[in-house]
């Protein structure tokens, strides 16, 4: 596995995971939360999660054996993760449910932002992981931020 | 059950959409990895589930259609 090729699958699956939600709480607010379709998509939304948390702990496996990286490489990396803030996918999915055609409850919000709090601990512990054995990457993102 | 949305159809899409642009993530890990390895196994079931929830739509999105055409609705 190269590095390009982790980075398309957080990409992909990062973005992945953000329009299952979105399609899984559009069909729940139509065919409501019992439906076999609402549990489709919740399904959808959980192995498109667990697969995203697999390729995590491969690319920390695979640099944890890997020879390091020279500092003078020829070829500059793209950086391989890409920060997605929970804010934003706690936004995204409170947008759709604001959309639907359902009453949000505050009981549903505070269940969401659980959840985002949940997986946030989660992500920050790979993420604190992955920064002691990719420094390179986050260097290379936070240059490509400065300029 | 009948779902009462004109929207139905691009929900369809949606799902199908999702479908295709991740079919080349258990592409990629199958070449990469071999087709044993666990990750491909999960990416397979991803892909199932993904391709379970668009054909649950399409199917309810036909049947929608059905009742359209026919004029047939549960409400009746």
């Amino acid at each position: 596995m190269t590095e390009s090729d982790f980075e398309y699958l957080f990409r992909t699956l990062s973005e992945a995971r953000s329009r299952a939600t979105e399609l899984t709480v559009a069909v729940r607010a139509r065919a409501g939360a019992d439906h076999r379709l609402a549990d489709l998509g919740s399904s959808a939304v959980s192995n498109i999660e667990k697969l995203l948390r697999e390729v995590r702990v491969l690319a920390l496996h695979q640099s944890g054996s890997a020879k390091p990286v020279p500092a003078a490489a020829p070829v500059p990396v793209a950086p391989a993760i890409r920060s997605e803030h929970w804010l934003q996918s706690l936004i995204d999915e409170l947008v759709a449910y604001s959309r639907a055609p359902i009453d949000v409850s505050f009981e549903t919000v505070e269940r969401l932002v659980q959840q985002r709090k949940q997986a946030f601990l989660k992500d920050l512990e790979t993420a604190r992981r992955m920064y002691r054995v990719y420094p390179h990457l986050f260097q290379a993102e936070g240059d490509h931020a400065c300029s | 059950m009948h779902v009462h949305d004109s929207n139905l159809n691009e929900l369809t899409r949606k799902a199908a959409d999702l479908m295709s642009d991740t079919e080349d993530v258990a592409r990629l890990l199958r070449a990469r990895l071999g087709a044993e390895h666990e990750l491909v196994r999960s990416a397979n079931d991803m892909h199932a589930s993904l391709e379970s929830l668009a054909r649950e739509l399409r199917c309810l999105c036909a049947s929608d259609n059905h009742h359209d055409d026919t004029g047939v609705s549960e409400d009746t």
